[in-house]
């Protein structure tokens, strides 16, 4: 047992460079998809505006043809990773591009797509293209067989992370002694064959809510365990599916089945590997350099620690979602919100009412009605709007309402306070009204 | 409640069978009556014609209410509701049309044809002058416009029975959510467009009457009135004429017992339907005189919209796990 904690261990490279080509793949589709649905038009260059992050604001979209050709790199670059070409490079372009895309608009956040980042980022210090790649073939770099198992460690405690704070972020009242919000989910999707029917039942959405909570809380230890991997990877499998089957989540199933390959064994991955490059006999790596030691260290005390930040937040975090973000809180709340935004021109005291449906896409206004931060980028978007058409002197309140996991509308912000008065930080958000 | 026991597929027929349909084939036949009144006018030229061409253009713009909301499924971007109703009209461009044999199905022309084109045609242009020639032909053209659109879209809708009740879910493409979500599209732009505007909600107070609906006739009133009957006909399952009541949000709502902070959803909307409709009624004027001589009272009604706005776009739609977007994502 306590062999199998030393990282300089020496295993076989194959899952790695396999979980470097399965990644790759799905970077790849993905990447492809997203181009050919249209969402590059739809996403980013339609919109006039578009919410950023905090800290990230100067991350705007470029020019049209920059768009485009950033895509274009997005591809070439998954296309390096997947085939191990120029690979080091591809992987530093693919995170950097991928995640410059990511911060051109805050509405558009997903978990998923932070992990893809992340992951993106890892795949920079890893040896992946040591073998079973074009690097090797055309010689460009020198080939292993075998590498520390250290490598293989960095990706699987990443997945590892991510199953267990999604594991932990379903231990709350609302999930597991309220089956919300799967209770709403899932007789919304009653009309499929076969078992739509079941989904009406009130045990199913606490099966599958129970059922969630501890796979995601178990699924990494059988995954590390070799005696139950295969098993757990059949989980993994079927779990994917079932989230595909039940909910809008698009490639993300796929990205993580891929991603879980890590865990499986060189068998697994030499039965397609074989096919597509030659194996070239070599030597072993032995070497961990400190630098890297060190920056994995920290990267993952990070990741630890960071999900937990909204413990400094006060009041309800489903409601408030101050630290709700980067956090792996999938798919826990049904929220909705409505908002309209009122315009005080202090010159003649009248005021105007604005709907910001009229400024924004359908899902940026969907993200708009629920977040606080999003509510004030917003209102100082609207200041500037008005500051231009020449109302110099104007106070911006937010007349909102949310309904949080189907108790019912209530007020959300502090419909008193001027929101051209505040600004964005990491302190508690005072405007914010208390949770019904 | 341990089984959702609501019949979703029931509810899509009903809507089909006693509303979408009943309301497409009222509407249609309200215009055919419009377009031969039309053209006795067009011969006589008499007021006893003109009379009546009036009327029933009221009634078929009446009717029109009752079909703008099904701007979905089949008949989801086609336009319809801004090519037969866009407000307020161009009356220079309806003018420059009457030589100029225009093509209408353009972007530009939106507001130079239509109810509102026809409004002014008749209650501002013809009024002064029953011999106008050029002003009665346009007059065809767009009645002979607005016929061809409706027909196109009465035929999409009479095509579609099995694909709109079989797509039963509640999730995107789903005849549910796309309901759901047009008729709230229909609610707001009644809230801003009818009533928002004009009255200066948008232009810090600066009053627009000229920008209601039907500010010739001066029967915009009775046409928000007709809009919002018809929304909350929808709501709660009930047939264009009353007689037939089957599955609704309505009893949706009543199934899944939805709260709102401890009341019942389902009496909160009601209320909130029942109280916009008294205080459009009780308007002491025509809406396009109420804007500037009762903002007070308009304002109740623009509030008791918004209240219900509230409900329908964040209560029901959670409850039921309609998704706000149409759009398919990568969501997590």
């Amino acid at each position: 047992m306590f062999k199998g904690l030393n990282p300089y261990r020496q295993v076989s490279i194959v899952p790695l460079a396999g979980f470097r080509f399965l990644f790759g793949l799905a970077m790849l589709y993905s990447t492809l998809r997203f181009v050919l649905l249209g969402w590059v038009n739809e996403l980013y260059i339609e919109p006039d505006f578009h919410f950023k992050f905090y800290g990230f604001e100067w991350a705007i979209v470029p020019p049209d043809f920059l768009v485009y050709l950033i895509f274009a790199l997005l591809i070439l670059s998954s296309i390096g990773i997947l085939m191990g070409l120029f690979y080091r490079i591809s992987a530093i372009l693919f995170f950097l591009l991928f995640s410059y895309v990511e911060l051109w608009d805050a509405a558009n956040y997903l978990n998923h797509y932070y992990f893809v980042s992340l992951i993106s980022f890892l795949l920079i210090l890893l040896p992946a293209h040591r073998n079973f790649s074009l690097d090797v073939q055309i010689r460009r770099v020198q080939a292993y067989n075998g590498i520390p198992t250290f490598y293989l460690w960095i990706p699987k405690i990443m997945l590892s992370i991510v199953y267990l704070y999604a594991g932990i972020a379903k231990l709350n009242p609302d999930w597991m002694i309220e089956a919300m919000p799967l209770k709403i989910w899932l007789p919304a999707k009653s009309d499929l064959w076969l078992i739509g029917d079941l989904l009406n039942y009130e045990w199913i959405a606490y099966a599958f809510s129970w059922g969630g909570a501890f796979y995601d809380l178990c699924i990494p230890f059988l995954l590390w365990n070799k005696r139950t991997t295969s098993i757990a990877f059949a989980l993994v499998v079927f779990f994917h599916l079932i989230t595909r089957l039940l909910f809008p989540i698009g490639v993300f199933p796929l990205v993580m089945i891929l991603s879980t390959t890590i865990f499986l064994s060189a068998s697994f991955h030499l039965a397609y590997l074989n096919k597509i490059f030659p194996f070239v006999e070599s030597g072993s790596m032995r070497y961990i350099s400190k630098v890297l030691k060190n920056s994995v260290v920290i990267f993952f005390v990070f990741q630890i620690l960071w999900p937990f930040r909204f413990l400094a937040y006060p009041g309800s975090l489903f409601w408030r979602e101050e630290g709700y973000r980067l956090s792996w809180r999938v798919m826990l709340i049904e929220k909705a919100g409505y908002i309209n935004y009122k315009i005080k021109d202090l010159n003649t005291n009248k005021v105007s009412w604005i709907n910001p449906e009229d400024y924004l896409t359908i899902n940026q206004h969907k993200q708009l009605g629920t977040q606080a931060d999003l509510i004030l980028q917003f209102a100082h978007y609207l200041e500037e709007e008005y500051h231009k058409k020449g109302y110099s002197n104007i106070e911006i309140y937010a007349d909102s309402y949310v309904d949080l996991q189907s108790k019912g509308s209530a007020p959300f912000i502090d419909p008193t306070v001027d929101l051209t008065k505040e600004a964005e930080s990491f302190k508690p958000k005072t405007w914010i009204l208390k949770a019904p | 409640m341990s089984k959702m026991d609501f019949d979703r597929k029931a509810m899509l027929e009903n809507w089909y069978d006693n509303i979408i349909i009943p309301s497409f084939t009222e509407f249609n036949y309200d215009l055919e009556v419009l377009a031969l009144k039309a053209n006795s006018f067009s011969e006589s030229h008499d007021s006893s014609h003109f009379k009546e061409l009036k009327s029933d253009f009221l009634k078929a713009w009446k009717s029109f209410q009752a079909v703008k909301l099904f701007e979905f499924g089949p008949s989801a971007n086609l336009n319809f509701r801004s090519s037969l109703n866009s407000y307020p009209s161009d009356t220079l461009k309806i003018k420059n049309n009457f030589n100029s044999n225009p093509n209408l199905g353009g972007a530009n022309m939106l507001n130079a044809k239509g109810f509102p084109a026809i409004d002014y045609l008749l209650f501002n242009r013809l009024s002064k002058n029953l011999e106008d020639t050029a002003a009665i032909a346009y007059l065809k053209l767009i009645i002979a416009d607005l016929e061809v659109l409706t027909q196109d879209v009465n035929q999409l809708w009479l095509n579609h029975r099995s694909d709109f009740i079989n797509a039963s879910g509640t999730d995107i493409g789903s005849s549910t959510g796309m309901a759901v979500n047009a008729m709230n599209k229909d609610f707001e732009l009644l809230k801003n467009a009818k009533i928002g505007f004009p009255s200066g909600k948008r232009t810090f107070g600066q009053t627009f009457p000229e920008a209601c609906e039907a500010y010739y006739s001066l029967y915009s009133k009775e046409l928000s009135l007709a809009n919002i009957e018809a929304i909350y006909r929808f709501w709660q399952g009930l047939s264009p004429d009353n007689s037939t009541k089957g599955p609704s949000l309505e009893d949706y709502i009543i199934e899944l017992e939805v709260m709102s902070l401890g009341e019942n959803l389902d009496v909160l909307i009601h209320n909130q339907f029942t109280e916009a409709i008294q205080n459009l009624n009780a308007l002491p004027a025509s809406l396009e005189q109420s804007v500037n001589d009762y903002p007070k009272e308009v304002d109740d009604v623009y509030l008791a919209i918004q209240n219900n706005i509230i409900y329908l776009k964040t209560d029901m739609p959670s409850a039921f796990g309609v998704l706000i977007t149409y759009q398919d994502n990568d969501g997590d």
